[in-house]
């Protein structure tokens, strides 16, 4: 919400109109998730740009992402709203300014791979973390897909990949 | 009035400096704008206090509490943040009003002419040597 008062406040009409749609997208898909269980990946990559879209007016000029998913995995299944914890614990944990731009990578590798990751920028003082929606979506990864989602965080990195 | 602004969100930033130019009980000039504890603990390390601080809670590097413990600030702070757990934390330092985001016109108003009660108290209560 403070980003589209911000739009209005500084008379951005055109964007004001994309933030809104943008903004309604988001609602819908979550308010429609509950009936649903597995998605194309294709479904929520739309969901996700929607949402990206909304942060990029937040955090503008400092938060950037980057999506490269190969054409033949768009049609993959997978837990709906399963990329959003993700985005936003990236956004939550590490540092975003302009002397330190966080970059979010959503990408598929030739190994059957569909990544989320990006570098950590710890905050001064870490907020209490207990996980739970890590744990949450590796439960539902499992109970759905059958398979385990791999947290890594060495190199400075942190990347969350699952097999699809 | 010379204000810094203490904010990481650039949405925040730009809806909280376009209500501060509406406000009609006085001329602002920002002449600071800060987003992390970082920046800000530098800035005060080497600047003038200002004449008013509007600070956000969190920062991108935590939260804005930390910069009270690295430096001293004696200028009145007004907090802006999308949060109402931290209403007492803000009390314990010099903070004079706690605006709630996105930050209207009237109570952006409302907290300014506290600031110049408080001022006025300050210097011309009836116990005061002028």
């Amino acid at each position: 919400m403070n980003g589209l008062n911000s739009l209005i406040r500084i008379g951005e009409r055109e964007r004001t109109l994309e933030y809104l749609d943008g903004l309604s997208n988001v609602f819908r898909y979550i308010l429609q998730s509950n009936h649903k269980t597995l998605v194309p990946l294709d479904e929520e990559l739309q969901f996700i740009k929607a949402y990206t879209y909304l942060l990029g007016v937040r955090y503008e000029n400092k938060l950037f992402f980057s999506i490269q998913v190969d054409e033949i995995c768009l049609q993959m299944r997978l837990p709906i709203l399963s990329l959003l914890p993700l985005i936003e614990n990236a956004v939550k944990h590490n540092i975003i300014s302009m002397q330190h731009p966080l970059r979010i990578e959503i990408y598929t590798t030739s190994e059957n791979l569909l990544v989320v990751s990006n570098h950590i920028q710890p905050k001064m003082e870490e907020r209490v973390c207990n996980g739970i929606g890590l744990k949450n979506l590796q439960g539902r990864y499992e109970m759905l897909v059958g398979r385990n989602i791999q947290i890594d965080d060495s190199n400075g990195v942190f990347t969350v990949s699952c097999l699809y | 009035m010379k204000a810094i602004i203490i904010e990481d969100e650039t949405a925040a930033l730009s809806s909280l400096k376009a209500v501060l130019q509406q406000n009609s009980v006085v001329e602002i000039e920002v002449i600071a704008e800060l987003e992390s504890i970082e920046d800000s603990v530098e800035w005060f390390q080497c600047s003038l206090q200002p004449d008013l601080i509007f600070m956000d809670i969190h920062l991108a590097d935590g939260l804005a509490f930390k910069i009270f413990e690295q430096v001293d600030i004696v200028a009145p702070v007004v907090f802006t943040t999308a949060y109402d757990e931290y209403a007492l934390e803000a009390f314990r330092v010099s903070s004079i009003d706690y605006l709630l985001k996105p930050v209207t016109l009237s109570s952006l108003e409302h907290a300014l002419n506290k600031f110049f009660l408080f001022q006025s108290c300050r210097t011309g209560g009836a116990y005061s040597e002028n």
